[in-house]
């Protein structure tokens, strides 16, 4: 097989026998595929930054004969985002971004898109540090990207528009995927989303991350608190299992230590 | 267990780096070969689980407490090398350069893997630091040396640990980065050990 040159991202590692890299990774051209990096562990010159998340590489790649796999041969940093790792709170949003695509993606569908946006969020967060407001931005054009956008302007059940000033808060459904208005489920019992939290995730729909971190800093901690319980809430009715970095950022936000502080939370 | 060498292989087959076909081959090795071998593998394996247990100070396998790098008044007791794995220890350690004591973490933080500071033995090193006992006298700790490797959990594990560390009065200081990117402490010579170690700058 010949080698084919990609950008990849990787979305997890795991070791294998005695010096590989069992590796997941987002590849620009191919979507997720799953690599074998024979020697990984030792070679620094085959494999570059110990082949870690949050790198862009430039790989060599050959399909093996038969079955699912790749092998990797080499992988040459592209662009890194190395501060990311000098704040724990960043690497963790990092991190969580990192797990969504691994979850969200199903294997060997090409998403060049969701490959940007991915680096996209590496590089407001390695730029800015840890944002919620990037996190929502980031969770709410990936949902888009692969057809699983929340309604935020609209009953997801009737249709109905629903105007961001209307009697301030409306039902929002994990399930149904979205805003529900008060016809449809007069006891809200998904959960409700204020007027704040609505527009603020209106708003991070449609915002590269970088301006999201920087424009919508929320002013007040309700709202922001809000926004993220709506949007975990969907992505984990999406993802169906729970989130090791999302279990991380709620560790370090009880711990404390390094941590807890504002804008830390997810 | 219907097959007891099946049920062999697949325990076989949990251990780092061991794949199913070879777990399979060295069950049928142990189970054809001379039934005394087979025995002296069985005991010395519980043997060895059951002499080793982490030393209380400095977290690494050991089999008396503390273990004997703990114990060696030889070695100075105000720097601490912080590493994530024994193994490492005992690569850092073969390099010569350092003389003072070890704290194991056992692990680094990874988000992406759900290893949290909980996980790793954080709380006992910040134990060490701290002043000892009622008489309020400081522990004897100066320094810190951040030891983890270069990669992304091994820098976002030094970070947090500076940011921990610091406002308890302690030097907290940082290898070069002589000791590769991400590659693990055990893959690297001694002279990039003693150099990395030899060339560390204050964080
Ligand atoms: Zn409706
Ligand atoms: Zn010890």
């Amino acid at each position: 097989m010949q080698p084919q040159r990609d950008d990849i991202v990787v979305l997890r590692r795991a070791p294998y026998r005695d010096a590989d890299w069992i590796v997941t990774a987002l590849a620009r051209e191919r979507g997720v595929i799953s690599a074998i990096a024979r020697g990984a562990r030792r070679s620094r010159r085959r494999f570059q930054a110990g082949l870690g998340p949050f790198f862009v590489f430039s790989a060599s790649l050959r399909r093996r004969p038969k079955g699912e796999l790749w092998d990797l041969d080499s992988a040459d940093v592209a662009q890194g985002f190395s501060s990311l790792a000098a704040d724990v709170a960043a690497t963790a949003h990092a991190s969580y971004g990192t797990e969504l695509v691994r979850e969200l993606l199903p294997a060997e569908r090409p998403e060049p898109e969701v490959f940007a946006l991915l680096v996209e969020l590496y590089d407001a967060l390695a730029t800015a540090g840890p944002s919620a407001p990037a996190l929502r931005s980031f969770e709410l054009r990936l949902l888009a990207l692969v057809g699983l956008a929340p309604s935020l302007t609209r009953c997801t059940r009737c249709g109905r528009h629903l105007p961001i000033d209307e009697d301030g808060e409306v039902g929002f459904s994990p399930a149904q995927g979205g805003a529900v208005c008060a016809a449809c489920e007069p006891a809200h019992a998904g959960m409700s989303l204020g007027a704040a939290a609505r527009s603020l995730l209106i708003a991070a729909a449609e915002l590269p991350i970088a301006e999201a971190a920087a424009s919508l800093a929320p002013s007040d901690r309700g709202t922001s608190r809000a926004a993220r319980d709506a949007m975990v809430r969907l992505v984990l009715h999406h993802v169906g299992k729970p989130l090791r970095s999302l279990e991380f950022i709620a560790k370090l936000r009880q711990g404390g230590a390094g941590g807890a502080t504002k804008d830390r939370e997810a | 267990m219907a097959d007891p060498v099946a049920h062999l292989s697949r325990h076989l087959a949990r251990l780092p780096g061991i794949g199913e076909k070879t777990a399979t081959r060295l069950a049928f090795h142990l189970v054809t070969g001379p039934a005394a071998h087979a025995r002296e593998l069985a005991a010395a394996l519980l043997e060895a689980v059951d002499a080793t247990q982490l030393c209380s100070a400095c977290m690494n396998l050991t089999d008396t407490d503390p273990c004997r790098l703990c114990a060696d008044a030889s070695r100075d007791p105000t720097t601490l090398c912080v590493v994530a794995q024994p193994s490492d220890v005992m690569a850092i350690d073969r390099a010569g350069q350092f003389r003072g004591r070890y704290h194991v973490l056992h692990g680094l933080l990874s988000p992406l893997d759900g290893v949290s500071p909980d996980d790793l033995r954080i709380a006992e090193l910040v134990r060490r630091l701290e002043p000892a006992g009622e008489d309020g006298e400081r522990a004897e700790v100066r320094e810190v040396i951040l030891a983890t490797s270069a990669g992304v959990e091994g820098e976002t594990t030094a970070m947090y640990l500076a940011r921990l560390l610091k406002p308890l009065g302690v030097a907290v200081s940082r290898i070069a980065s002589g000791i590769p990117v991400g590659g693990e402490l055990e893959y690297s010579d001694q002279a990039t050990i003693a150099r990395a170690l030899e060339g560390r700058s204050a964080l």
